[in-house]
This record gives structure tokens, C-alpha cells and sequence, in this order.
């Protein structure tokens, strides 16, 4: 099926999810008495943040089948921002009851004391989704560790969703018609099903295909290549450009996974190596990923992605990094040197400093050995340097663009304000916004 | 560009479900 017609009946059967319980209300109507209008929707405004937070998991659980209409970093970012949505929702649920005089204020801000337990459960599920949320958003500012992050993330959501379920069981109104709580179960048994693919099924599936370190090299720039080697299976056939859910921990069922991009070219026979480059932010990647030796196991969870020169047929690319943004595009590069790609490459490659250029000495290696024209910018100049200088801008871009550059397909992997800026910048210059690709990784 | 994409999506979306509140609400109240 056509990858924009599959999108579109996943995005209906999605908003058909959240609105069902509304509907089936709606029919069943079981309220004796009538409530004033603003109290409706604000029940309504409950159910449908119940709804968003409950099939939140859905969309970061895997499931192939959206993941190939949309891309799993797309399906990331709408959870993401949906779940901001969830959060208003969620909130001006108890703020319209407060407001039409049908809840004492009381109930909303502080959960605790004599209050019946219906409410303290809705206020309390209302916390706990504030909670992750601002974790999720200031997780850097917080500096919470990305490990603590995800476990942290996993309970909140579980308290969440289970405390809301509860409140909307125990208000009763419509929640007690037979209808609702049918439909409700089934979401039950659904996203039950997709935990148990989650963590049972998928990672039974990794622990039949296990891989091991071949080897783990240091890079320039604080970086590492970690190379994997498949054990007894024929390993991963992937695009350059998509990544992977690495596990370090032991098992597959470890709950610790962290996404890479796959940064060795994707044209490897069989049974061939594939490897991530990994720069040192945090304690797994600063402490724990040098300390992996090779012949030690570890689990791929792939390939997942849309952002890739195949993809993507153009005459020829743009690719534009900052820091360890490089990852995917030294896939793309490896992978069409390996083929004997003929169409020209421009790489644009921004870093601090001279000497953190990952990968630089096998980019003027590859710029040799393929169409390729490498433009490095460094934002702090060692003397001497005669290259270009400060953030990648228009005027850099335009220096070293060929004539034909409209016409290019331009993937970009960098930090998000670069990305941000890269996305204008070009467009500014004329490129179409169809043409021009970014990966983001940073969302958290 | 696909970011973007989503975030007119989510508007779109918010919105959607706004109205359908509104809707409900408007079923429901006699």
C-alpha cells in the first residue's frame, strides 16, 4: 500500500481511539440529571486526556507497521507534542468543573486530606503526567541521566494512565454506562497486547539474534565506533542514514536501550559488521560504552527511520552535520562510495574545534575516492586555520554550493537549534522544503 | 521538513478534538 495512504488510515484509526469513549458516551448517556454545558466539556476534555495518555505508549511501542508509514522519529515527536496536548486536556478537565461551580478548587491542587478518593485519584493522575512531562522537557536542565529518564518516564506513565482509569471508574456519570467501561476494557486488553510485544515478544525475538563487539575504537571529538559482528545469524540489512535501539545491559529484556544511528556503510554482505558511533554525554556513553569489550553481547532493536539517500533519489546531495550528527552521514557516505556513486556530494561538517572532527581523516580519504566535497567549519580556529569559520550560515552554504544545488536532496543531523536554523537558512535560499531531511534525536 | 509536518498535525488535531468536546457537550446538554 501507498506508504501516504497507510499514514492516513493509521492517523484515523488513531483519532478514532481517542474519540470512540466520547461517542459510545454520547449514545449511552446514562446521566439522570442534566449538567450544565461547561461541566460536559470538561468531562469530555477528562476522557479525551485519558484517551491521548493511554495510546501514548502506542506510539513508542515499535509497532513496524506505523513506524514505516511515518518514521519512528516522526511518531516520537508527534507523542511528544501530543502529550502537551494531553496535558491541557488533562488539566482544563477539573479547571472547568472548578469554573462552573461543580468541584471545590480544593480538590484540584491538593489531592490530600478529606477528599474522596475519586478525585484524589484524577488529581493525582493529573500530577503524575505534569511530572513526566516536565521531566521529559527540562530532563537536561533537570540533569536527570537519560537511563533514570526512561525508568522514570515508564512509571509516571503507568501511574498516570492507571490513576485516571481509576478517577474515571470511580466518578461513575459516564463511566457507569456498560458501553464505556466495554470499550475501555478492550483498550485494556489492546495495550496490554502491546506491552506484552514490548517487552516479552520483541525482545525474545533480539535474543535470537544476538550480536557481539568486534570492536570498539576511539574517535577524535570524545567519540566511539563501536563495531558489531552478528552471532550465528545473518545480521541487519538497514538504509544508511536509519538507526537502531542498542542494548548493553545483559539481556534484551534490559529496560535500558539507547537510539544510534547505524554509522558504517549499509552495503555489507551477509553475516557483515555494522557499527555506531557513540560520543561520550552522559554515564552510559561516557563510563560504560568504553568499558565494552569485544566478544561482549549486546542487542540490536532495528533498523527504524526514514531519513535516508534511499529514500530520497536526487542528482545529488547536500549533507550538512554538526558534532556527532556526523553518525548517519558517514553511513550515507561509506554506502555510496561502496556502490560507485557518481552523483556529487557536499558535505558541510561544523564542529568547536579542528581537532574534534570525527571521522575527518577517512572524509578526505573518501573525498578522494568518490564525488565527494567535504567544507568544514570550525567554530573555534586554531592559527593558521584557513578554513571556513563560526556556525554553517547562507553565505557559507553559498560559497561552495554548485549551480544546480535546487535541485539536490539535503539531509541534516545536528544539534536541534542547528537544525532549526539549517531548515530556514535553505529554504531561504530557494531549496524546497520537500528536498530537505532532518534527524532528531535530541527530543529528550 | 517532516517536523514541521507533525506539528501542523498536532494543531490540527488539538483543534479537532476541541471541537469535538464542543460537540459532545452540546449533544449531551438538553
Amino acid at each position: 500500500m501507498n506508504l501516504i495512504v497507510r499514514g492516513a488510515v493509521w492517523f484515523v484509526v488513531y483519532l478514532f481511539l481517542i474519540l470512540f469513549p466520547l461517542v459510545v458516551a454520547a449514545v449511552a448517556d446514562p446521566l439522570d440529571v442534566p449538567r450544565p454545558f461547561l461541566v460536559e466539556v470538561g468531562v469530555a476534555l477528562g476522557a479525551v486526556g485519558l484517551a491521548i495518555t493511554a495510546f501514548q505508549f502506542a506510539l513508542v511501542s515499535r509497532t513496524r507497521a506505523a513506524a514505516a508509514a511515518f518514521g519512528e522519529d516522526a511518531l516520537l515527536q508527534f507523542h511528544r507534542q501530543i502529550g502537551l496536548v494531553a496535558l491541557a486536556c488533562v488539566w482544563l478537565h477539573p479547571l472547568l468543573l472548578v469554573v462552573a461551580d461543580f468541584a471545590p478548587l480544593g480538590w484540584m491542587i491538593a489531592p490530600v486530606g478529606d477528599i474522596p478518593w475519586a478525585a484524589q485519584s484524577g488529581t493525582l493522575s493529573a500530577y503524575a503526567l505534569t511530572g513526566l512531562i516536565a521531566l521529559s522537557v527540562w530532563r537536561r536542565r533537570l540533569r536527570l541521566a537519560y537511563e533514570w529518564w526512561q525508568a522514570t518516564h515508564a512509571l509516571l506513565a503507568i501511574t498516570a494512565v492507571a490513576l485516571g482509569a481509576i478517577h474515571m471508574l470511580e466518578m461513575g456519570g459516564y463511566a457507569g454506562a456498560p458501553g464505556v467501561r466495554m470499550v475501555w476494557a478492550a483498550y485494556l486488553v489492546l495495550l496490554g497486547g502491546l506491552a506484552v510485544n514490548y517487552r516479552l515478544v520483541r525482545p525474545l525475538r533480539m535474543l535470537r539474534r544476538p550480536w557481539e563487539v568486534a570492536r570498539n575504537v576511539e574517535e577524535r571529538g570524545g567519540a566511539r565506533t563501536l563495531v558489531l559482528r552478528p552471532v550465528g545469524h545473518p545480521g541487519m540489512a538497514f538504509q544508511p542514514g536509519q538507526f537502531a535501539w542498542l542494548i548493553t545491559g545483559g539481556t534484551p529484556f534490559a529496560l535500558e536501550q539507547h537510539p544510534l544511528s547505524f554509522s558504517s556503510s549499509a552495503e555489507t554482505p551477509p553475516g557483515g559488521e555494522v557499527a555506531f558511533t557513540i560520543k561520550a554525554v552522559g554515564d552510559w556513553s561516557g563510563t560504560r560504552v568504553p568499558a565494552l569489550q569485544p566478544g561482549r553481547r549486546v542487542w540490536v532493536d532495528g533498523p527504524y527511520g526514514v531519513f535516508s539517500v534511499d529514500r530520497e533519489e536526487g542528482p545529488g546531495y547536500v549533507l550538512i552535520a554538526g558534532g556527532s550528527g556526523i553518525a548517519p552521514l558517514r553511513s550515507m557516505l561509506l554506502t555510496l562510495a561502496a556502490r560507485e556513486d557518481v552523483r556529487p556530494v557536499l558535505l558541510f561538517y561544523g564542529n568547536r574545534r579542528w581537532e574534534a572532527m570525527t571521522y575527518r581523516e577517512e572524509l578526505d580519504a573518501l573525498a578522494r575516492r568518490m564525488n565527494l566535497t567535504v567544507v568544514y567549519a570550525v567554530e573555534e580556529p586554531h592559527p593558521g586555520w584557513t578554513g571556513e569559520v563560526g556556525y554553517i550560515d547562507a553565505a557559507m552554504l553559498r560559497r561552495h554550493l554548485p549551480k544546480q544545488f535546487r535541485r539536490f536532496r539535503y539531509f541534516v543531523c545536528g544539534p536541534g537549534a542547528m537544525m532549526d536554523a539549517m531548515e530556514g537558512i535553505l529554504t531561504g535560499l530557494g531549496v524546497p522544503r520537500t528536498q530537505v531531511f532532518t534527524e532528531r534525536f535530541d527530543m529528550v | 521538513m517532516h517536523h514541521v509536518i507533525v506539528t501542523r498535525v498536532v494543531w490540527f488535531v488539538a483543534a479537532l478534538l476541541g471541537l469535538a468536546c464542543t460537540l459532545f457537550a452540546m449533544g449531551v446538554t438538553p
